[in-house]
């Protein structure tokens, strides 16, 4: 009989990566596949494209790295699908097909997300930024046009009603009342809007959220706090700004949290555990800081897009949060304070920003 | 999973307290001469002398404590051997022949219930020294030293939790000595002059608590002890979350439960004191439990101490299956895995489980933080592996890894197959120096 010797403990939990990584792909499948039903020209040339790309990039790392193609697990395969899979969906579905440019936007966002993003990092587990939005910011600052055309898909831009001199995308949308006429909050949720391809079908999104957090695969803390501080600071900015034009403010954080990525931001990026911070507290200042970066671009910047860009901000927040003088596995006075004094301090911005700009366009 | 670990699965309880039938006492049986705490030992026997059931026969030297040797049959001495102990280590062991007869030592003798009462709290601690009492959950730490406290004792918490999986041993226990346990007890609540006495039991065991109960009502109406009835999860029999449970008092990591007037004594330790004031008798026999599901019988045994491994193995039954076996002295959690078969049971060990090896692949980490969330001493398990792989001195003290007490949720919970307790040790390692 032969014996192991082994250190304690000896006994594991039931769960694994591939567990976690296959239930991501699952959450995603109601969105991909809405996508599929509404968009399926789009979505059957953008979601294997990326999904194929990042998949062969991830290959071509493993084998440039371990010389080995045995070490390709199946952990490789899943995140990498993963991630072309929230890239993909990222995209717009109005891409232009002529001349291949498409095709080549799309192969070259994931790779250069999935290179950039993570592998040059040492792959699974070491990447310091979200390769899917890594992707799709760099895809979305190189082809502005072509992104941008499709009449406000990226996110209705709130910042036009105020300030027309900014004048980006979402052009039909230039001041409040036809903003509100012309956009149904049952469409915005449903998803009968232009739209990146997966973001707007708010219900598949729901459900994916559902389900990762009944398989906790995602943790809470993130979501609840990122939700929270978007819903605070776009209720700040609807009194703010919007009460002088005659809306309500209420209606105004809804509409910001229906439209453009926020939700699909929320529930398949922040809550990336590998960019993020490890302990509760510090989940809690992260998802908040990256909920801050998404409402202070969307509402005062002149980019349209303001999730994507958050999550890699708020990625590049979490080597600090993460110092062992500050990170704590329960709540300290630091945590308190700095989580209080970030959305004060953003709640002054966006208010102050706004009674600004309102003035002087007035 | 991003999630807490509470309870630990998947393990199913094989055994369900089934009575303890006693082990066939060997022909020949090993006494440790040094161990984990004792390097060094006097031996007070030659080859060929004949020695008694429970007779001194030598003295284990601690840094700063002595501690008998007794031997647990009546026989002759044969010879030193090295086998394995339980630490790991091979040590040197005192073979004994067992002539099957167990001559019982002329220094054994019952005292009676008046000289018992006439005992002070001095003379009691200095019988339980010279019975060689430890801690029999499996700390192995003197009891005499524990009971010495200079600080004021105003609760005794009796733990009875055992909340390693696969384990039983506590729990027949407690079925079939209530009398030894009470009565310890009530020496220890003499001892200090104590009337709250608690035993501790998880509200899992209502049979256990019920039958307590009603024997402490019934026999002991007065004595003031009391069954607190604790959670069920892990690490609930920690003497730190033993006493936030039963007295709602938090402990401060590094102090000790005698600072908060608190004594903790194991069910079974408290029977030992029983037995070393009431009868003069150090512990020769003890409760086993022999689980997991690398055996084919699993079984509660009374096993003399000094049984081989080899020996328990066969009582239940042999290994099961063709696997490579992992063989635990202790939990599945905490325990220590044997190097191979030639290990002797000593008195501290609780159980012994064989499991078949069961290998979860290793995958980088995901900083999924389920071994923050689960660590029961509010450490960060995976900053530390980072700082440990960094080799960053300054990080590893500030995260403080000498909290740890190794019970394993950070390795149990990893969601990537990562060894997770073995950086917390490297670190508690590198924090010393």
């Amino acid at each position: 009989m032969l014996f192991v010797k082994e250190t304690s403990p000896h006994i594991r939990r039931k769960d694994s990566l591939r567990m976690m990584l296959l239930n991501v792909i699952i959450a995603l499948a109601p969105v991909a596949i809405w996508a599929y039903i509404v968009y399926p020209l789009s979505a059957l040339r953008i979601l294997p494209l990326s999904v194929a790309t990042c998949v062969l990039c991830e290959f071509l790392f493993v084998l440039i790295t371990k010389k080995d193609p045995k070490a390709f697990t199946l952990e490789n395969i899943l995140s990498s699908v993963v991630t072309g899979l929230i890239y993909g969906l990222c995209l717009p579905p109005s891409l232009s097909w002529d001349n291949g440019v498409g095709y080549f936007v799309v192969v070259f966002g994931a790779a250069f997300g999935i290179t950039i993003g993570k592998l040059v990092f040492g792959g699974i587990g070491s990447n310091i930024f979200n390769p899917a939005a890594l992707g799709m910011i760099v895809v979305r600052i190189f082809w502005s046009s072509i992104c941008k055309s499709d009449a406000g898909a990226l996110g209705f831009i709130i910042m036009e009603p105020f300030d027309t001199s900014i004048s980006v995308g979402a052009t039909a949308l230039s001041y409040p009342a036809s903003l509100y006429g012309s956009v149904n909050m049952l469409d915005l949720f449903l998803g009968r809007v232009p739209g990146a391809l997966g973001e707007t079908f708010h219900i598949a999104i729901l459900a994916g959220l559902v389900y990762l957090l009944v398989t906790r695969t995602i943790d809470w803390r993130v979501f609840v706090s990122y939700m929270g501080t978007f819903i605070t600071l776009g209720l700040a900015a609807g009194i703010v700004a919007l009460n002088k034009v005659g809306t309500n403010p209420l209606y105004f954080a809804a509409y910001q949290l229906l439209s453009g990525g926020v939700l699909f931001g929320a529930v398949f990026m922040v809550t990336d555990p590998v960019t993020g911070p490890i302990a509760s507290p510090t989940r809690f200042i992260y998802g908040a800081f990256a909920a801050i970066m998404a409402a202070i671009i969307r509402l005062l910047g002149s980019y349209n897009e303001g999730v994507g860009l958050g999550v890699l901000l708020a990625n590049m927040f979490a080597c600090v949060l993460d110092n062992p003088k500050f990170s704590a596995s329960r709540w300290n006075k630091k945590h308190l304070i700095v989580l209080g004094s970030e959305i004060g301090v953003a709640l002054l911005i966006v208010v102050l920003t706004l009674c600004f700009k309102e003035g002087a366009l007035k | 999973m991003i999630a807490k670990t509470k309870k630990i699965g998947g393990t199913d309880n094989l055994l369900s307290r089934r009575p303890a039938i006693p082990a066939p006492i060997p022909d020949f049986i090993y006494i440790a001469v040094n161990n984990a705490r004792c390097p060094s030992a006097d031996i007070f026997v030659k080859e060929g002398d004949h020695v008694n059931l429970c007779q001194v026969i030598g003295v284990r030297h601690g840094p700063f404590f002595d501690q008998p040797i007794h031997s647990t049959v009546s026989g002759t001495m044969v010879k030193i051997e090295k086998h394995y102990h339980r630490c790991g280590k091979l040590v040197d062991f005192m073979k004994i022949e067992n002539d099957h007869l167990d001559t019982l030592d002329p220094s054994v003798v019952d005292r009676t219930p008046e000289q018992v009462e006439a005992l002070t709290k001095d003379e009691m601690i200095q019988i339980i020294k010279d019975c060689a009492c430890v801690g029999l959950g499996g700390s192995g730490f003197p009891t005499y030293i524990k009971l010495q406290t200079k600080e004021k004792i105003d609760h005794i918490l009796i733990n009875g939790i055992e909340c390693e999986p696969y384990l039983d041993t506590d729990q027949r226990y407690m079925m079939d000595h209530a009398k030894e346990i009470i009565g310890g007890t009530m020496l220890l609540q003499k001892m200090y002059g104590v009337k709250d006495a608690r035993i501790c039991i998880k509200e899992t065991h209502p049979e256990i608590i019920n039958d307590l109960q009603a024997i402490l009502d019934k026999h002991y109406k007065d004595s003031g002890i009391t069954i607190a009835k604790m959670k069920n999860f892990y690490p609930q029999g920690w003497e730190v979350a033993m006493v936030k449970t039963a007295l709602g008092i938090d402990m401060e990591p590094g102090k000790i439960p005698p600072m908060y007037g608190i004594m903790n004594v194991n069910v079974t330790t408290v029977a030992s004191i029983y037995l070393a004031i009431w009868n003069n008798r150090p512990v020769t026999e003890r409760y086993m439990s022999v689980n997991g599901n690398g055996i084919n019988a699993p079984s509660n045994f009374v096993v003399r101490v000094g049984t081989p491994v080899i020996n328990l193995v066969h009582a239940a039954g042999g290994y099961k299956g063709e696997e490579k076996k992992i063989l635990i002295f202790g939990g599945p959690m905490m325990g220590a895995a044997l190097p191979n078969e030639d290990c002797i049971a000593t008195k501290t060990v609780t159980s012994l489980i064989v499991m078949n090896e069961s290998k979860k692949p290793e995958a980088p980490c995901i900083r999924c933080g389920s071994c923050v969330l689960s660590c029961p001493q509010h450490l960060q398990p995976v900053l530390i592996m980072e700082a440990v792989k960094a080799m960053n001195k300054e990080n590893i003290k500030a995260l403080k890894p000498l909290n740890c007490m190794e019970c394993g949720l950070c390795t149990y919970s990893c969601t990537s197959g990562i060894r997770v307790t073995d950086f917390v040790r490297r670190a508690k390692i590198i924090a010393k120096l």
